[in-house]
């Protein structure tokens, strides 16, 4: 327990401090902004920080990181455009709560949430990082194709009334999920012979045009000069005790999956937050208020996309693997600085990495502050008539698109998306799940195939080790519940 | 137009889509030089994939087609439809000039001006184009400012 | 009347301008330049080789003529080719270069993905730096060496796992050049990262993997992972033990990254440009920033990057014809 007992005098200096504030208030703001989120926020901090000492400078990096997944949710919670991927989940209730009851209370719940899973990573990550990060390796490419498999049942069980809809949407996604090179042959599927599709289509444009644009024309239908909130009083932020012991259990289930999850390279947030969202709604006492702006459906997502961040510095620490495109960019921090993350930075940069697991508490701790702060700000966003709000918003997206990659195909693209999924909206296409699907189908296909051929075509891969066995269990299992749960509904239906 | 009506349009142009992926991938597919061993190519999933799309557009075209309550032949009515048409165009426009001819700020000074002094016309004209000129002044002041000074991007 | 004297103006600006034009050859270089240079970076903001570009030009920028500066263009996608495109496709007048490593200009054209021919089309600046990538093997692995594997390899053919980062690329070449010259038949597991790789051999899925030097030394360090052989030609000093696979008989690839310019820009200007990224490398400030980072710095000049990419690409057309999956 000697980490604890570590001299914590180089963490609290007024320069790191300062950097965890701006650090913060940085991806707080870019991940409330469609389009441009997370990994934007922290590549343009990138180049500020070389000329920091490397802890401030991570501090940094990693505070924008932390602030912008819950920056994301607020644009999800608001207008129902989740900045992230990983703040699609909570549009589902987040978006009701802010449009019928009470904006303020919703980013409070996704606040509050949020930071106790940012904790509960945090302390993962002080505690048990060395011991997770080798249980990580085992998990490899059968069990990846079949956690994959899972996070699609997730979304499938979160499907919306109409069934074949609900389908579509699913499919759509994964259809956009292997659009380019494929990387295990080099052939370029359905790429229109687009240089700016081989490498797939673009996640921000998807993101934007799917959520952002399409949501703006339902804006400008809903009317020009109207305001969201007329009542200045539901903007009030902060919760009663009562109310945050009503989420405790799905914060804390949601903490743990997020936790469990990002510590898995390339599958994390993403998918965390859908596994969260799925077990909460279906182990509450209320699951009827799911889909309707109820109070766990909003904590359960949001704690575990925080947590998720804490645990996926585990690997990238421990191992020197990043698991996600803003963790990658803050491992170019560490190198920059001459530290090369893996199995010696715990002894050759103690206190460096030291400095890094109470920093993150401290970016945390940051988080909730200025997200206090700042929360009122952002929920007045909803004054604002929607002439000026669809105008600057419709501004920004663009720029995100442009910023992701510097492609025009991609702003065309997102145009092209966004009319198609306006059209969706309105047939009732649930297209939430979409984004989802999306982020899994490389996942599911690229490893069941390599699964396959690191067995030379044996199926039997896909039993080989008792995580694998597990998961195939946990298939089964679900596959009989839902099946039970038709059977039973049919029964009771003709009477 | 009738939701009956939008919904087949739409399953119709699913289905010329998910056909339209499947040729476009086999085509190029079937130039695959690497086969690996377990006889899943790259083409296996997709065409799933396709299949899947298809069949399920075609039960929802059938189910629409058979969908005669009052809810699915009324005729589609879309608050200020000509609004939503505008602005596509208005991007269109404002995505091919930035594209072509460049002078991005510009651009985006008279896209924000134009929209905005379109969407509060019921203010008045001179009302609402002084509101947008000046609304569109300071964001894309602000915007210069951010992307173009202290984050160095070029647009 | 009028017409008249537009037309005399028209000639006579006509005339200065083929006069001006036969000068460019000579006088191009003189004052430029007027206005800044666009670097073109085939990288996303924030990624490994953007960042290595931003920590780079200011430096050259210290050693151009008439307080030139850069205007950084990230164009990430499609194996560098996107950016190479642009390149490709931008004016001949000293006023955009970009920065690209080999696979798009030596292998990508040969499989028909690009709209450039081939590095003929660039003119070739200078080369920055180089990089080395490793066979790889777990800390249990019962091969001590290449011999071994290859041995254990022949004998069972397909049952040796090895990981790369892709197909047809600066990994899966050589890979598959190895196993052409040592007649063997290697199951190559293909990873969409390094770092994928990595966590592969690591947890035990594949027997070995390919890596890039900098990413182990800490796992070398700590004793979790074995490099055994140098796939490209360069050693960086701190594996310099370690054979590449010319020192076994066998033939290294080479990986480099460099600046190139569209074809015709300006000789002097290419010149200009040269000397400064010369002399940019030798400030050693930048030289400590880069070792830092464990970047091989190696300045060719044009003459010599030239020449290497012509070795090269006549290599990997081999393998590529070998495969027959030439375009």
């Amino acid at each position: 327990m000697e980490i604890l007992f570590n001299d914590l005098t180089n963490l609290f200096t007024l320069t790191n401090l300062l950097c965890i504030l701006l650090g913060t208030v940085v991806g707080m703001v870019f991940g409330a902004l469609p389009g441009l989120g997370t990994v934007i926020a922290v590549a343009l901090l990138l180049p500020v920080t070389f000329t920091l000492p490397p802890l401030a400078g991570i501090l940094m990096l990693l505070a924008t990181y932390q602030a912008g997944e819950y920056g994301g949710s607020i644009s999800a919670i608001l207008l129902g455009v989740p900045g992230t991927p990983q703040a699609a989940a909570t549009v589902l209730d987040g978006y009701p709560m802010a449009q019928n009851d009470s904006p303020g209370k919703a980013l409070s719940y996704s606040l509050v949430s949020s930071s106790i899973g940012g904790i509960f990573g945090g302390l993962v990550l002080i505690f048990v990082s060395v011991p997770l990060a080798k249980f990580a390796l085992n998990f490899g490419s059968p069990e990846y194709f079949l956690l994959g498999v899972i996070g699609l049942m997730a979304v499938g069980l979160l499907s919306g009334t109409d069934k074949i809809k609900s389908s579509i949407a699913v499919v759509l996604g994964l259809i956009a999920g292997t659009v380019g090179i494929d990387s295990l042959t080099g052939v370029s599927r359905a790429t229109f012979n687009q240089p700016e599709l081989m490498d797939g289509v673009n996640l921000v444009a998807f993101l934007v045009g799917m959520f952002a644009i399409s949501e703006l024309f339902m804006m400008i239908s809903k009317g020009l000069n109207n305001k969201y909130v007329a009542d200045r009083s539901t903007l009030k932020t902060g919760l009663t005790w009562k109310e945050v012991k009503g989420i405790a259990k799905s914060t804390t289930i949601g903490s743990l999956i997020g936790a469990g999850t990002g510590i898995l390279p390339g599958i994390g947030g993403g998918a965390s937050c859908w596994f969260a969202y799925a077990v909460v709604s279906k182990t509450s006492k209320n699951p009827e208020a799911f889909g309707k702006g109820s109070p766990e459906g909003i904590a359960a997502p949001e704690s575990s996309n925080n947590a998720s961040a804490g645990g996926a510095l585990v690997p990238f620490l421990a191992l020197g693997i990043p698991g996600s495109a803003a963790i990658a960019i803050i491992m170019g921090a560490f190198i920059m600085h001459g530290i090369q993350p893996g199995p010696n930075v715990f002894t050759a940069e103690r206190d460096l990495v030291y400095g890094i697991f109470y920093g993150f508490i401290l970016t945390t701790i940051a988080m909730y502050l200025i997200g206090r702060l700042l929360t009122p700000m952002f929920s007045r966003v909803l004054v604002v008539p929607n002439s000026f709000l669809i105008s600057i918003v419709l501004v920004l997206c663009l720029i995100g698109i442009y910023a992701s990659k510097g492609a025009f195909f991609d702003l065309w693209l997102a145009l092209g998306i966004g009319i198609l999924f306006y059209i969706l909206k309105r047939l009732n296409y649930p297209v939430s799940s979409v984004i989802i699907a999306y982020v899994l189908a490389p996942i599911i296909e690229e490893n069941f195939r390599r699964s396959l051929t690191l067995s030379n075509g044996n199926y039997e891969v896909f039993f080989s080790s008792v995580y694998a066995i597990a998961l195939v269990l946990m298939i089964v299992a679900a596959l009989a519940a839902s099946v039970y749960a038709d059977f039973k509904k049919r029964r009771h239906q003709p009477s | 137009m009738t939701w009956k009506g939008l919904n087949s349009i739409m399953s119709i142009i699913l289905i010329i889509g998910g056909i339209g992926y499947a040729v476009n991938l086999n085509q190029s597919a079937s130039q695959a030089l690497i086969f690996s061993s377990s006889g899943v190519g790259p083409a296996y999933f997709p065409n799933i994939l396709a299949g899947l799309l298809v069949i399920l557009s075609v039960m929802t075209l059938v189910k629409n087609f058979r969908d005669n309550s009052p809810n699915n032949i009324e005729k589609i009515t879309t608050h200020n439809a000509g609004y939503i048409l505008i602005t596509i165009a208005l991007m269109v426009a404002f995505l091919a000039s930035w594209q072509f001819l460049g002078y991005f700020y510009l651009n985006v000074f008279v896209l924000l001006t134009i929209l905005m002094t379109l969407y509060r016309i019921e203010f008045g004209f001179k009302n609402s184009l002084l509101v947008g000129i000046t609304t569109s002044v300071f964001t894309t002041g602000f915007l210069y400012g951010l992307f173009g000074q202290i984050l160095a991007l070029t647009f | 009347m009028l017409t008249f004297l537009t037309k005399t103006a028209a000639t006579t600006l006509a005339c200065a301008t083929i006069v001006l034009a036969t000068g460019t050859s000579m006088a191009a270089a003189e004052g430029y330049p007027e206005k800044p240079i666009t670097w073109i970076i085939p990288d996303g903001a924030g990624g490994g080789l953007d960042s290595i570009v931003r920590t780079i030009y200011p430096y050259v920028e210290k050693n151009l003529p008439n307080d030139a500066t850069f205007v950084l263009k990230n164009q990430p996608g499609a194996t560098q080719t996107i950016a190479v495109s642009a390149v490709f496709n931008a004016e001949p007048d000293g006023y955009t270069i970009g920065q690209a490593s080999v696979a798009p200009l030596t292998i990508m054209p040969h499989l028909g993905r690009t709209t450039y021919s081939g590095y003929e089309d660039f003119e070739l600046i200078a080369n920055v730096f180089d990089a080395a990538h490793y066979i790889v093997l777990p800390a249990d692995s019962p091969f001590a060496n290449l011999e071994e594997l290859l041995a254990h390899a022949k004998e069972n053919p397909g049952q040796v796992r090895i990981g790369v980062d892709g197909v047809y690329n600066v990994q899966h070449l050589p890979l598959l050049n190895l196993e052409l010259s040592a007649d063997v038949d290697l199951n190559e597991i293909t990873y969409k990262s390094s770092a994928d790789t990595k966590k592969a051999v690591l947890g035990g899925e594949i027997e070995a993997g390919i890596m890039p030097s900098h990413t182990i030394i800490g796992e070398y360090e700590a004793g979790t992972l074995v490099p055994i052989v140098d796939v490209m030609e360069i050693k960086p000093d701190y594996f310099a033990e370690i054979p590449s696979l010319n020192d076994l008989g066998y033939t290294s690839s080479q990986l480099f990254v460099g600046v190139i310019a569209p074809k015709g820009t300006p000789d002097d200007i290419q010149a200009i440009l040269s000397g400064a990224i010369d002399a940019a490398l030798q400030d050693p400030e930048l030289v400590a920033a880069l070792e830092k980072r464990k970047i091989m710095i190696n300045y060719n000049d044009s003459e010599t990057y030239l020449a290497r990419m012509q070795e090269l690409d006549v290599v990997n057309k081999g393998i590529l014809t070998d495969l027959g999956v030439l375009k």
